[in-house]
């Protein structure tokens, strides 16, 4: 059953709540919701729709899914540690699934940035199984930063404070 | 390696069609001569950044992913169940709104741990946007009663 919680009081956590909601097609589509975010990382939760299952572990959803949420929150964890609008773009993308989910229930995750060297930033992340605590998968990831391209969303950080 | 059969490709289609993701992504499996082929139509839903209108970064790992378990499905129909262990996806080039189409190579099939390398492309095959390498573990099916 999905957890509700009143929307967050913190305008950092609106803003990214809000780019999850209507930021794109696939982030609406997920529903992931924000609970906290911060420099320091970014709680967040969602539910899998049916259609998101996997074939090999039939309550879990597809691995990609997992990839595809801790991806983007590893991005904006960089957005937010960086403290500013910064065009980033993922380098690799390492994941170990380490279980399956014996529910298709909610889901948490995690990721924080755990550096950034020069040009180029780490971040790292899991998904955790609420009811058991079981670690579901454990993502590790490195972007540049600076490239080309525009920065993933730069409204959704205008009022980010800086790192502390 | 050697040619799909029919059988073969069926049994990567059927995983497809058994994987409720892969059908949400809109997965189509082709056969290429000596190759299994995994294209994966445009859809608005995969775009991960709406102002360069590129492939979500995860979006892409997933299809590699697909394409991984789908090129090790052809190469043994028999095999057991697939449970993914572990997935490094490199991120070469940036991604266009257009088709994106992917394929395996098989590096190691072992008595419990198969490796498969995937690698996606869109405009052009020589000009891969992204690559993989899979690693998954044999697991028995389960008896049903």
């Amino acid at each position: 059953m999905q957890q509700t919680t009143s929307p967050s009081s913190d305008p950092v956590t609106r803003r990214l709540q809000q780019y999850f909601s209507t930021g794109s097609p696939l982030f609406a589509y997920l529903g992931l919701t924000i609970d906290t975010a911060s420099s320091n990382g970014i709680d967040a939760r969602f539910t899998p729709k049916p259609e998101l299952a996997g074939a090999f572990a039939e309550a879990s959803p597809f691995g990609g899914v997992i990839t595809t949420v801790l991806d983007s929150l590893f991005g904006l964890a960089i957005m937010l540690k960086l403290g500013a609008p910064t065009p980033i773009a993922t380098i690799n993308l390492r994941t170990d699934f380490l279980g399956s989910s014996p529910t298709v229930g909610e889901l948490k995750f995690t990721a924080r940035c755990v550096g950034i060297d020069s040009d180029i930033a780490r971040a790292e992340g899991t998904c955790v199984e609420p009811l058991s605590g079981a670690i579901i998968a454990h993502s590790y990831a490195a972007f540049a930063i600076g490239t080309k391209g525009p920065a993933f969303d730069e409204t959704m950080i205008e009022e980010t404070p800086g790192d502390g | 390696m050697d040619r799909p059969s029919s059988n073969q490709m069926m049994s990567a289609q059927q995983l497809i069609a058994d994987t409720p993701f892969a059908q949400w992504l809109g997965v189509q499996v082709t056969k290429d001569g000596s190759e299994v082929l995994v294209r994966v139509p445009f859809n608005e839903m995969l775009v991960g950044n709406s102002r360069i209108r590129a492939i979500h970064g995860g979006i892409m790992a997933s299809i590699l992913e697909i394409t991984a378990a789908a090129t090790l499905a052809a190469h043994d129909p028999a095999a057991a169940r697939l449970r993914p262990i572990s997935m490094q996806t490199n991120y070469l080039k940036s991604t266009k709104d257009t088709d994106t189409w992917a394929r395996g190579i098989i590096r190691k099939i072992g008595r419990r741990i198969d490796t498969i390398e995937a690698i996606a492309w869109q405009l052009d095959p020589e000009k891969p946007v992204a690559i993989a390498v899979c690693d998954f573990a044999r697991t028995e099916l389960k008896e049903k009663s």
